[in-house]
């Protein structure tokens, strides 16, 4: 090949890469700006008045800019003894999250991976029965859940750490607390929300079986030779190598949990225990009533910008996960 | 108070909470009361305490108030009555201020409220299965709650209450909280529905007042029609205005006032409609389809319900009184009116909302009776009032009402506010207080199709349609 | 149980003999420590809910009183709807619902959400703003979007109805009549990516390089590397996805509830929605829970189907060695 040849032949490369990237952009923009509908409208919503929110046709620009909706919304919810009430629900919902996180994470890869790598009887009908589980509409057993418990006692052990870490936390955050009595069940606390997330749900143990059946055998055989225990490959080459994986599953419950509804409604009797998702619904009113719209904005942007920067954070790794699997091949 | 309840009463309130419990239990009913007790788990041995748990259920309750009335006198333990009742904000606020008033009338009762933001229904059912269920709620539906046992007779601790003032209430409003004649909620405020109209486009189209026609017995279907085509308004060929709503309920309010049969009332186990009902629903669907009256269901939407009244976008709207409180901002001045007439213009009371009862089960029977009472004493229903929310049914305050004493904010309050005392005074109960949920599901599911004009009401409401009815009203 | 083997081959029934038994036992017995925080919640909290749903499908049960035992009164209640439908029941009338929705909605969906993954596998600047872009419908408050979604598609002066107008059309009323709503929502329901996409990305990105790269020498185009190379690589995610995505279809139920009510005349009537309706609403319990177990037998033959089928196209490196 001569060298116009070569160089003419590198030329229409770049101008295929060129044309191939410039399509991409123009995809991805023309999607995105559907996606991104939604957020726009919020954030402008959480700037207008209420009666700007329901002109027709709908105004995307607000008229004159409504910061002071972000000071009332912040402000104007109280906790029954009188205090602030937005700080303490954002606590709420920060704490419930990060536990529930650790419990996902931990679990799920334990099993998803005994699932995947280690060979015993009655594995299949036990992999088969965790799928079943999912097939049941919780509409029908959440009852039952919900009455179990009810009757599963508070460990005072529980009580006592979490009255002695209240001044801590006080002085940590500034977010007030009450002290309480010793609650005598589950109902009103925090530990249906949090300690099933400890004990594995069927979906990401099936997530995570299917990823770690993708991992190369001679992986873990290499590990065994080395004399490796179970855990340890567990540890340090299953969990490692799944790092994409982990970050959507990381990226799921987060977001998940931030939004969480119906649980904290269900369990959680006192409102100053609520988390911030449940909490900014006092800004609707019943039926419609006296629904703040504005405000429910407001805080619908300042609800979604953790999961945001938790998808930021997290998504990167995506690629990390790619440079992974490059070294390994 | 209860120190001033005398021994005549005591008595008295023995007497009737036997009968009240009694009243309200036919065996079955018992049976099921018995059940409650148990909850989920127990399921044994049932048969054979039924007789024992009923003479104990009754001599508990008389035992429990007849204790508390006699002890009473000085302040003794404080005691805590759960509570729990939805709303935003707004209403946390205005059942704070109630609770303020109770707790100097009671100061050894605190009330610990509950307000779920949502699925209140699914919330009290679960409480009430496992054993935590709130002391005073909302009922579901008293056809539903009553036969399960969740409800405690209320009617020995209105007599034995001499703070509550039955007599002031407006003759029948305490019907809606009762069952087969017992009284098993204690009903809030009122909500006739009337017409809110908007004085300046009726001005500007150059017609009359519906107040004043109303005075003349002008106020009729026809004019309704007629006026409402002038008052819709177009550009080019999108409609910048209709003359009127229709939402949810509406053609049931058109059914009362046309005076189409409806249910055997009281007991609503059988469906009356028969022709002049498929009548007025074609020619009520015929206001949205042909005459354009009102927006299609899919236009709605952009219309949105009160907001678009507020803004103009409707002439008429029918509503209750508690979109009063919402139309302060309004730029427009606007006023209610009667609903159309015809034969006997009664429009229809709200029946199933607004009240509290008291859990069978509770340990604190007297004092979530008196929490319960409280919210539709003078004072508690002044609250609600002030706020626009709804009209009290206490004979007393419905003279300050009517000046506009009571409103907080005197532009929720409407130059014709009589009218809404008026039409409360003939106003007939709405019958899906009573009728049960799967009755609505058939009811409302037919009337969608007649109303999007994909069946005439004649072929929705065949044969079949009545036997559905029938057959869910019993309650198969 | 011979679907599962399909998928993951077990050899561990062999007979136990000399050192190599002793480490299968150890490893069977390191198998159930792995899996015992599902196995104990399993037990506490998900076992006992399910066979007491399963025991209330024999009865009449409205939660306040005792459960009345009438055998398979419910399910006969059932079967006999599949013949007459009533609406009464509705069982029939929201099995054909969901059955459609569920075929039109799982390809669907796999498809778009494999389509956007890939397209947010490219590597071009600012991909980590188009991610989140992409994902931001998930991730903002359900309030804000069910009020954009109400303005796109209100017919009169809606987006779509603008967009109609335009090319001489008129006014979009589709989910407001019986024939079209539930077609309109599958359309909503592909709007946005979700979960799926975020997995097809984790998926997309362990794909090496270099299998690619071998491709192109060998002279592979564009469809051929999707076609030999991503598939199969993305087979196991595939899978995942698909299985999921057939449960979560066949117990649809938000969108319904949000959008629609379950109308005109129960055309989105969904499945769920109806066991719902009869516990929640009418606190028919008995009869919902005899449709959630018969949903439960549909979804799980459907899985077994997949699973059964899923050696012959599923591909896990983690597997050539034969475990």
């Amino acid at each position: 090949m001569s060298t116009t040849a070569k160089t003419a032949w590198y030329e229409g490369i770049k101008a295929r890469n060129l044309l191939h990237k410039t399509l991409m952009y123009v995809l991805c923009i023309l999607v995105g700006a559907f996606q991104i509908l939604p957020l726009i409208w919020m954030v402008s919503g959480s700037l207008k008045t209420i009666d700007e929110l329901f002109v027709d046709p709908p105004m995307w620009i607000p008229k004159s800019w409504q910061w002071v909706n972000y000071d009332v919304m912040w402000n104007s919810l109280r906790l029954q003894d009188g205090g602030p009430a937005m700080p303490r629900y954002l606590f709420n919902t920060v704490y419930l999250t990060f536990i529930v996180l650790v419990g996902v994470l931990l679990s799920n890869t334990m099993v998803g991976f005994g699932f995947a790598r280690l060979r015993a009887r009655g594995k299949n009908v036990l992999f088969l029965i965790l799928l079943t589980t999912m097939m049941l509409p919780s509409q029908m057993t959440w009852l039952s859940v919900y009455i179990i418990m009810s009757r599963l006692p508070y460990p005072k052990l529980f009580y006592d750490i979490s009255e002695a870490g209240k001044p801590i936390l006080q002085g940590l955050t500034g977010v007030q607390f009450s002290v309480e009595g010793m609650p005598t069940n589950w109902i009103d606390t925090y530990l249906p929300l949090t300690v099933p997330a400890f004990f594995a749900g069927a979906g990401t143990v099936f997530l995570l079986r299917q990823f770690f059946l993708t991992v190369p055998i001679e992986l873990d055989e290499a590990a065994r030779i080395d004399g490796a225990s179970t855990l340890r490959i567990y540890w340090s080459i299953f969990l490692p190598q799944a790092k994409p994986v982990l970050a959507s599953v990381t990226i799921l419950t987060f977001i998940g949990h931030w939004k969480e509804f119906f649980g904290p409604l269900l369990y959680l009797n006192t409102s100053d225990k609520y988390p911030i998702a449940l909490g900014v619904q006092y800004f609707r009113g019943f039926a419609d009533y006296n629904t703040q719209w504005h405000l429910l904005m407001a805080a619908g942007v300042v609800l979604s910008i953790p999961p945001f920067v938790v998808f930021l954070l997290f998504q990167r790794y995506f690629v990390q996960g790619m440079a992974l699997t490059g070294i390994k091949g | 108070m209860a120190g001033r309840v005398s021994r005549r009463h005591m008595l008295k309130l023995g007497a009737a909470a036997l009968g009240g419990v009694l009243a309200g239990c036919t065996p079955e009913v018992v049976k099921e009361t018995v059940v409650v007790r148990q909850t989920v788990e127990v399921e044994k041995e049932v048969e054979k305490i039924v007789e024992k748990e009923v003479t104990t259920v009754v001599e508990k309750e008389v035992e429990k108030v007849v204790e508390k009335v006699v002890t009473a006198t000085p302040v003794v333990r404080e005691v805590t009555v759960k509570f729990m009742i939805w709303g935003g904000d707004a209403e946390k606020r205005a059942w704070q201020a109630r609770y303020d008033m109770f707790r100097e009338k009671h100061p050894e009762i605190r009330v610990a409220t509950t307000y779920p933001p949502g699925n209140y229904q699914e919330k009290l059912t679960a409480m009430i299965a496992s054993g935590t269920a709130p002391d005073v709620f909302v009922p579901q539906h008293l056809r539903l709650d009553v036969p399960r046992g969740i409800l405690l007779p209320l009617d020995a601790y209105m007599e034995a209450d001499t703070d509550f003032n039955m007599d002031d209430f407006i003759p029948g409003t305490l019907d809606r909280g009762k069952y087969q004649g017992v009284q098993y909620a204690i009903p809030g405020g009122l909500g006739p529905q009337v017409i809110f109209w908007n004085v300046d486009f009726f001005k500007e189209a150059g017609l009359e007042s519906p107040n004043e026609l109303h005075e003349k017995g002008q106020w009729t279907p026809e004019k309704f029609l007629e006026y409402a085509l002038k008052l819709n308004k177009k550009e080019g060929d999108i409609y910048t205005r209709f003359a009127y709503l229709f939402y949810g309920l509406d053609h049931m309010e058109f059914l009362y006032q046309m005076g189409s049969p409806t249910f055997d009332h009281p007991n609503y186990t059988k469906c009356l409609f028969d022709d002049k009902t498929r009548e007025i629903w074609q020619w009520t669907a015929d206001l949205i389809n042909v005459h354009h009256i009102s927006p299609l269901p899919e236009e709605v939407g952009a219309f949105g319900s009160w907001a678009g009244f507020r803004d103009g976008k409707y002439a008429m709207y029918i509503s209750g009184p508690w979109n009063q409180a919402r139309l302060t901002t309004m730029q427009w001045q606007w006023d209610v009116a009667w609903p159309f007439q015809t034969s006997d213009g009664a429009p229809c009371v709200q029946a199933g909302l607004g009240g509290t009862s008291v859990y069978s089960l509770t340990k604190l029977p007297w004092e979530s009776y008196l929490w319960a009472a409280n919210n539709e004493s003078a004072e508690g229903q002044a609250v609600w009032a002030g706020l626009g929310f709804d009209i009290p049914s206490r004979q007393s305050l419905i003279e300050k009402y009517n000046s506009g004493e009571m409103f907080t904010d005197q532009k929720a309050k409407p130059p014709s506010v009589d009218v809404w005392y008026k039409a409360a005074a003939v106003a007939k109960p709405q019958f899906n207080g009573w009728v049960l949920p799967q009755t609505w599901t058939v009811f409302q599911t037919a009337w969608g199709t007649v109303k999007s004009g994909e069946k005439t009401a004649a072929e929705a409401m065949d044969d079949q349609f009545i036997k559905d009815m029938n057959a869910t009203l019993s309650g198969v | 149980m011979s679907a599962v083997q399909a998928v993951a081959p077990d050899k561990s029934r062999r007979p136990a003999k000399t050192g190599l038994g002793r480490m299968r036992l150890r490893e069977e017995r390191e198998f159930y420590l792995f899996v015992a925080p599902w196995l104990v919640g399993f037990l506490i909290w998900t076992a006992g809910p399910m066979i007491y749903s399963l025991y209330i499908s024999f009865t009449t049960w409205d939660v306040f009183t005792k459960p009345v035992w009438v055998g398979l009164q419910n399910y006969a209640t059932l079967w006999h709807d599949l013949f007459e439908p009533s609406q009464l029941v509705l069982f029939s009338q929201s099995l054909k619902v969901t059955t459609i929705y569920t075929v039109l909605m799982v390809p669907l969906r796999m498809i778009v959400n494999l389509l956007g993954a890939m397209l947010l596998n490219q590597r071009i600047r600012g991909m980590p703003f188009f991610r989140a872009v992409f994902y931001s419908p998930t991730v903002i408050p359900s309030v804000a979007s069910a009020l954009v979604w109400t303005w796109i598609m209100q017919s009169n002066g809606g987006l779509v109805s603008i967009f109609l107008n335009k090319l001489g059309l008129p006014n979009q009323t589709w989910l407001y009549r019986s024939k079209t709503a539930l077609v309109t929502l599958v359309g909503l329901g592909l709007w946005g990516f979700g979960s799926q996409m975020l997995f097809f990305l984790a998926g997309l990105q362990s794909i090496p390089e270099h299998l690619y790269e071998a491709a192109k020498i060998d002279g592979a185009g564009q469809w051929q590397q999707f076609r030999y190379i991503t598939v199969p690589m993305l087979s196991p995610v595939i899978f995942y996805n698909l299985v999921m995505s057939m449960m979560g279809t066949f117990q649809a139920f938000d969108s319904a509830f949000l959008y629609t009510g379950g109308g005109p005349n129960y055309a989105t009537h969904f499945y769920v929605l109806n066991i719902y309706t009869f516990g929640w609403r009418y606190f028919k319990f008995g009869i919902a829970s005899a449709m959630a177990w018969v949903l439960l037998v549909i979804i799980l033959a459907m899985t077994m189907l997949v699973l059964r089928s899923s050696s012959a196209w599923v591909y896990y490196e983690g597997e050539v060695k034969g475990r």
